[in-house]
């Protein structure tokens, strides 16, 4: 087994907050609103509600097996060959994140900020990146998530704040967008905006004890769930809904209107820097998974030689689609849409099989 | 052997992110356009202007003394804008960049035939800011841009931000941006306007006649008309109402200062008046707002019923008559007044734009609150509805200050006071 | 005539050269294998033996004369066995057995350095004192130890047997002596300027305190100035370091180990903590690290702090140097472990946090608002001097929607004379400024002062006016510069001056987006390492206990504790109201009640 080092719960908290808020500055507000309308800020507040409830279960699964993480608690519970599927897909999914969400932001990075570097090379970049990380371990990740998520955050409220002077009230009315019952349903599919919490299943051997976890993963849901809203809220308030359907990023086009004065104005490559920051940030932790669900899968004890092939791999499923439509209409969508399946729905599962068929994990010794 | 190894991957490595930095572009290989006209094309489907500086050095170049920026003009007749800059290039060294313009200029005829065609298609470029001042020009839009040499400065991009914060000295024009333009013209709830300029050629500046004998105010003039001599060849005056991407109508100065109020834009302003006593005399007050304005939304029996309320307040900033004004007996005699002239401006404002059918002041707003969910709303369709709304206004409006004077005592000649 | 003549033809005929030879050259020969085999034998505590086979076997090995063997054949035969004794490190009572020993051990009478002075004690025993001349101390010898040993009456009430303890306890009135029976030990302690006593009959010399060599006072710290602040900074000797760091911590637990470091120079190192409050595992990790030095040759502390750091590969140090005192109190209150070394006027004290390399001690000496001022300076000075250039090259390359119209357009002016691209302009720039910097160390510091400033702005000048750079980047570069020469820490200036180079490059490939991977990667690597055991950025990443002294300082009176991830064996370091005197004043507000 890989030697992975512990964390404590504020590195964690830290580590799923980057992990999870990172998608406020993709696509993803912007194209959500072609069906839910003005109820952006709430339709996330149901989602966060449902990923905690997903997240509780995931928590007494955890709780129910102390000191193991998922893939030993798929193995022990729903025994050898059917755990060994649930964790691949787990796996799996976690690298088509990766993958696609490298695929997203290198097309952004094109639209606005480097026309003519060829792909290959942003995302090329981002996954060496990651890599490195992985050589250097899981302890490193989560530190520099700490040490970065303080400017990130500054900067991200600094943004909303200066934008107020384009917020106008009427733009979150008519408060029911274009129904109820729209906004509940697509709320609740999209729980799937949460799930990097799983993270934190696949690393139950670090976070010393389960009573971390459940501290880490209720309070990052929480301020995860804040984050966004208060995110969405903002971008609904500047931006009425007829616009920003059409926006690609509405975050870096909020930062890009920003004007005070004559001095203040076109000050976005600076939310580019932080914003480059938290995606790699996000990248390496997501791919770090990826690498250490694929090692303790097959029980292997050094996860470095594991990292570049795994990085070829990333690569790969980022240059799939061919064009920027496709990764948002089908992968983006396929993720958000069946990704509540991999990562909320099978340790529901496995939590229920494993209520009946009696497994427990023998409860760890007192320190 | 591992040394020779791992030194020829890092030359691979270096030498490939060397071959060419595929972005990186000196600032000397750029040529920062500042204001773009779009105009009717005869040639093509459209025409457009393109001001660029030109970064000679005039004279022996002692390094660090800079000249005067000057600029040079082009205009091309080309499909679409893009186009259009592929052709400009073949005639410059260096490739165009719009990351610095700051004035999209329209000219009227283009504008009444509908600005939807390009006006999508410049935002998505990534070099187009939002920040970009929209302007509607009463002429050409190529000549605007050529004759856009501002007088009292040589740094253009402060002298072009200079001229639309104007507005918020007078009020007598608006400003809008792109991202304003763009947001009023696809949403359902307001109709988009935007700032008008002209070529003045002081025909209105006559040397011999009388002035009028009713009162006249300063912002009785569409752009263009503004009787002046000297100066900048083109002023910013008035409004340009739009429905959807048409332009329809126009608005003088002073029914830019209501749809300013009603809209809370509204800054500040010298507004003269006439004297209620004496109806040669002239008072200015300098109107500030006092809070943002009431805008009430009702349905009575199915029709929209919109009650405004609009707070002014003001220092009195000039008295021709020497009345004590500043008197409390005298006081809300002029504010009354005040009260009254404001209320017909905005009432012609509001009839002029309720005969074209745009709201541009934004009513809409209001009225959104009061449905539920978007379908209900777009079914309402509110924009096509203004024409048969009722629109109650109110204003109020206190004298604050009245200057470093307190009291006007009448000048006294050789037959005693002058009344 | 005759000589003009052959004035004439000496200088047009050939002569050949006198000296056939073609000057020194260094040739390898058989000697040159020699030393191989010494590196293995030097794992034995001396070697003297191997020393000495060493010396035999590095002169050239040419056969003895007849002269030079019937000379030792007489010498064996004429005298006693008056050899060294052999094979062994311990001493013989035969005096001369021992004075043998000594003069091949120091190679007499090559080696000028060594005196030996041969006497008699109490005008009956004979004895002889060993000591480089130079080291040690004239005055101590001729009024404390000779007079007293040559007097009539020593051995008043002595016997046969060996009078070394005697002496010891009676005769010598020196402030320092031992006695040791080990050649290696005496060797060791006469290098080190003091002085050993062999005395006829005894199997053991004493070692006498008689240092007195030349040293440099106490000067104000050449590296680390303060205003306010005490003035003294270390110097190179050893004692002088130590006995400065006691004046400041008086306390019996302050524990001083001399270690030597170094197979051949035996340079002494001491490290010094306060026992109770410094972790005894890190204690012992420095020990073993610094026993386990296995080098020729140690200078100072410089060598020390790379032999015995844990990453040599990543850029920032974990090991703090400073040349001052008061800071070294400091960091042995905290509960750190210092190292001093001989040779360099530095300590070292490790472990050291990131943070922890930004303090200077004035911000301990100034109250907190100016502590925190200073410091939040420093921090901007950092990132100007990482940062700057390369988003300089980034902005100006990549994304000028940034830079305001107007600074543009004169920007791209001043830029149409210049024939380079942004990238070499900003590489000239630096690297000019990089030699002006090292050339300044190296001129005589009366012009140097002048000439590195007038030499900056008018190298900068000249560069525009010939339109070579344009004048921004001189502004840029300067401020660069000064943002460098902020930060307190000469070894982390050095790393910031080098990571300044991979942001310039990441900026130009990439542009922000290289600099903000640059950025991750670079955090990675900090943030991966360690400093003897303690996590590099602690207490932000990994998150310890708060500390109130890491960027803000906060006042004094909030420090109540070390800091956490020291994991000290004691903790608190002042009490629950440092500022008892608030409490006193007020005596209603005490616990007491009223009772003045």
């Amino acid at each position: 087994m890989i030697k992975e080092g512990k964390f404590g719960v504020y590195e964690a908290v830290c580590l799923v907050i980057i992990a999870i808020c990172n998608k406020i500055f993709s696509t993803t507000p912007g194209y959500v609103t072609r069906t839910i309308g003005t109820t952006g800020w709430y339709m996330t507040l149901i989602s966060c509600t449902t990923a905690i409830a997903f997240f509780a279960l995931i928590y007494l699964l955890l709780k129910r097996f102390p000191g193991k993480n998922i893939v030993e608690i798929y193995d022990a519970s729903l025994g050898r060959v059917v755990g060994f599927v649930f964790s691949f897909l787990l796996m799996v999914s976690f690298l088509s994140s990766v993958g696609i969400y490298s695929r997203e932001f290198t097309e952004i990075m094109k639209t606005y900020a480097l026309p003519a570097t060829p792909p290959s090379v942003i995302i090329g970049a981002l996954i060496f990146t990651a890599s490195v990380a992985v050589f250097l371990g899981l302890e490193t990740i989560a530190r520099v998530a700490k040490l970065a998520l303080y400017p990130a955050l500054l900067g991200y409220f600094l943004i909303l704040l200066f934008s107020s002077e384009y917020f106008k009230l009427h733009n979150l009315f008519p408060i029911l967008g274009y129904g109820l019952d729209k906004t509940v349903f697509t709320g609740i599919l999209r729980a799937s905006a949460y799930d990097e919490v799983t993270i934190l299943a696949v690393f139950a051997g670090s976070l010393q004890g389960t009573a971390h976890i459940k501290k880490a993963g209720f309070i990052s849901l929480l301020l995860s769930g804040f984050i966004i809203s208060l995110g969405l809220i903002c971008f609904s308030l500047a931006f009425g809904y007829t616009s920003i359907q059409e926006i690609t990023i509405v975050a870096y086009i909020l930062t890009r209107s920003l004007k005070y004065g004559t001095f203040f104005q076109r000050l976005d490559p600076i939310f580019l820097l932080l914003w480059i920051i938290t995606t790699t940030i996000y990248i390496s932790i997501l791919f770090y998974t990826t690498v250490s669900i694929y090692c303790k899968l097959f029980r292997l004890q050094d996860a470095r030689p594991v990292a570049i092939p795994m990085a070829v791999l990333a690569v790969s499923i980022a240059i799939i689609p061919k064009d920027f439509s496709s990764v948002l209409s089908v992968y983006v969508e396929g993720i958000r849409t069946y990704g509540n399946i991999t990562f909320f729905i099978m340790p529901a599962m496995a939590l229920i099989v494993a209520v009946i068929r009696k497994k427990k994990g023998e409860s760890e010794c007192a320190d | 052997m591992r040394r020779l190894v791992s030194v020829v991957l890092l030359l691979v490595f270096i030498i490939s992110l060397l071959t060419a930095c595929w972005d990186a572009r000196e600032i000397d290989e750029w040529s920062y356009v500042y204001i773009i006209g779009v105009d009717k094309g005869v040639g093509n489907t459209m025409r457009f202007t393109f001001q660029l500086p030109s970064l000679k050095h005039e004279g022996a170049a002692a390094g660090g003394q800079l000249s005067a920026t000057s600029q040079y003009t082009t205009s091309i007749d080309a499909p679409t804008m893009y186009a259009g800059v592929n052709i400009a290039e073949s005639f410059t060294s260096r490739r165009l960049n719009y990351m610095h313009t700051k004035y999209i200029i329209i000219s009227e005829d283009l504008a009444r035939e509908g600005v939807e065609r390009f006006i999508n298609g410049m935002v998505r470029s990534r070099q187009i800011r939002r920040i970009a001042h929209i302007i509607i020009v009463k002429g050409k839009a190529s000549k605007f841009v050529e004759e856009f040499k501002p007088l009292l400065t040589s740094a253009i991009s402060k002298a072009q931000e200079g001229f639309m914060d104007m507005h918020l000295d007078t009020g007598l024009f608006i400003d809008t941006s792109y991202q304003d333009f763009l947001g009023d013209l696809k949403a359902t709830t307001k109709m988009p306007a935007a700032p008008l300029v002209a070529f003045n050629d002081f025909s209105n500046y006559r040397t011999s006649g009388n002035p009028p004998k009713e009162f006249k105010s300063e912002g009785d003039y569409y752009a263009g008309e503004l009787p002046r001599s000297g100066g900048n060849k083109f002023e910013f005056f008035g409004t340009a109402l739009f429905d959807g991407d048409k332009m329809v109508g126009e608005l003088n100065g002073d029914e830019s200062r209501a749809l300013l109020m009603l809209r809370g834009e509204f800054n500040t302003g010298s507004i003269a008046m006439a004297d209620p006593k004496d109806k040669e005399l002239r008072i200015t007050i300098d109107t500030k707002v006092q809070k943002k304005p009431e805008i009430k939304f009702n349905f009575l029996e199915g029709k929209p019923v919109v009650n405004v309320k609009i707070f002014l307040e003001g220092d009195i900033q000039n008295l021709q008559s020497s009345e004590e004004y500043e008197s409390v007996e005298l006081k809300p005699v002029l504010e009354e007044a005040f009260k009254v002239y404001i209320k017909g401006i905005i009432d012609k404002t509001i009839d002029k734009c309720k005969t074209l059918n745009v709201d541009v002041f934004g009513f809409g707003e209001k009225a959104v609150m009061h449905f539920l969910t978007i379908q209900e709303w777009e079914e309402y369709n509110w924009l096509s509805r203004f024409k048969d709304a009722e629109v109650n206004t109110e204003v109020e409006f206190t004298i604050r200050r009245t200057g470093t004077l307190l009291k006007t005592n009448p000048t006294r000649n050789a037959e005693g006071e002058k009344k | 005539m005759p000589g003009f003549l052959k004035t004439i033809s000496d200088m047009l005929t050939y002569k050949e050269p006198k000296n056939k030879e073609r000057g020194f050259e260094l040739l390898e020969d058989e000697a040159q294998s020699a030393p191989k085999q010494s590196n293995a034998q030097r794992q034995d505590s001396s070697g003297q033996q191997n020393s000495t086979q060493n010396q035999r076997g590095k002169s050239s090995r040419h056969p003895l004369t007849v002269e030079e063997w019937n000379g030792g054949r007489k010498a064996e035969n004429t005298e006693d066995v008056c050899q060294a004794p052999n094979n062994t490190n311990i001493m013989s009572t035969k005096l001369c057995e021992n004075l043998e020993a000594i003069k091949q051990k120091f190679l007499m009478p090559k080696n000028r350095d060594i005196i030996v002075r041969e006497f008699r004690i109490g005008r009956k025993v004979k004895a002889f004192m060993v000591y480089i001349d130079g080291m040690m101390d004239k005055q101590t010898l001729n009024l404390s130890i000779l007079p007293q040993l040559m007097s009539r009456d020593v051995f008043e009430e002595l016997g046969e047997e060996c009078p070394v303890d005697y002496l010891m306890e009676n005769i010598l009135a020196v402030h320092d002596v031992r006695k040791t029976n080990k050649y290696s030990d005496t060797v060791m302690q006469i290098l080190n300027g003091l002085s050993a006593l062999f005395v006829e009959g005894c199997g053991e010399c004493i070692i006498i305190e008689t240092r007195g060599y030349e040293k440099r006072n106490v000067d104000t710290p050449k590296t680390e100035t303060v205003v306010k602040g005490s003035q003294e900074g270390f110097t190179e000797n050893l004692r002088t370091n130590v006995a400065l760091i006691r004046r400041i911590i008086k306390n019996e637990n302050l524990v001083t180990e001399m270690l030597s470091v170094g197979n051949t120079n035996h340079s002494n190192c001491a490290i010094m903590y306060l026992e109770g409050i410094t972790n005894p595992k890190v204690i012992q990790e420095v020990k073993k690290r610094l026993e386990r030095i296995d080098t020729d040759f140690v200078l100072g502390d410089g060598m020390i702090e790379q032999f015995i750091e844990d990453n040599s590969f990543m850029l920032f140090p974990q090991i703090a140097s400073t040349e001052r005192p008061d800071r070294t109190a400091s960091f042995i209150m905290e509960g750190r472990v210092v190292i001093i070394a001989e040779g360099t006027p530095f300590a070292l004290s490790a472990p050291v946090t990131f943070f922890g390399l930004f303090h200077t001690s004035e911000d301990t000496f100034v109250r907190w608002p100016g502590g925190t001022f200073l410091r939040l300076i420093r921090i901007f000075g950092l990132f100007c001097a990482t940062f700057l250039p390369g988003l300089y090259v980034a902005l100006t390359l990549y994304h000028i929607e940034m830079i305001p119209t107007e600074l543009l357009i004169s920007v791209a002016k001043a830029k149409e004379l210049v024939p380079f691209p942004t990238l070499l302009e900003v590489l000239i720039m630096e690297i000019a400024f990089e030699l002006i910097r090292e050339g300044g160390i190296r001129v005589p510091s009366v012009i140097g002062q002048t000439l590195g400033i007038v030499g900056a702005l008018i190298l900068g000048q000249a560069a525009v006016t010939a339109g070579l750079v344009s004048p921004l980047l001189v502004i840029v570069v300067s401020i660069t510069g000064l943002g460098s020469f902020a930060i307190p820490n000469y070894t982390l200036a050095i790393a910031i001056r080098i990571e300044r180079f991979l942001f310039i490059f990441a900026g130009a490939v990439l542009g922000f987006y290289g600099i903000s991977l640059m950025a991750v990667l670079l955090s990675y690597s900090a943030c991966s390492m360690k400093s003897f055991g303690v996590p590099y950025f602690v207490p932000v990443a990994p998150k310890t206990k708060v500390n109130p002294d890491i960027i803000l300082r906060y006042p004094i009176w909030t420090q109540k504790e070390r800091p956490d991830a020291l994991n000290t064996p004691d903790r608190k370091r002042q009490g629950d109201n440092p500022k008892l005197w608030i409490s006193e004043d007020n005596p209603d507000e005490t616990d007491k009640g009223g009772n003045t």
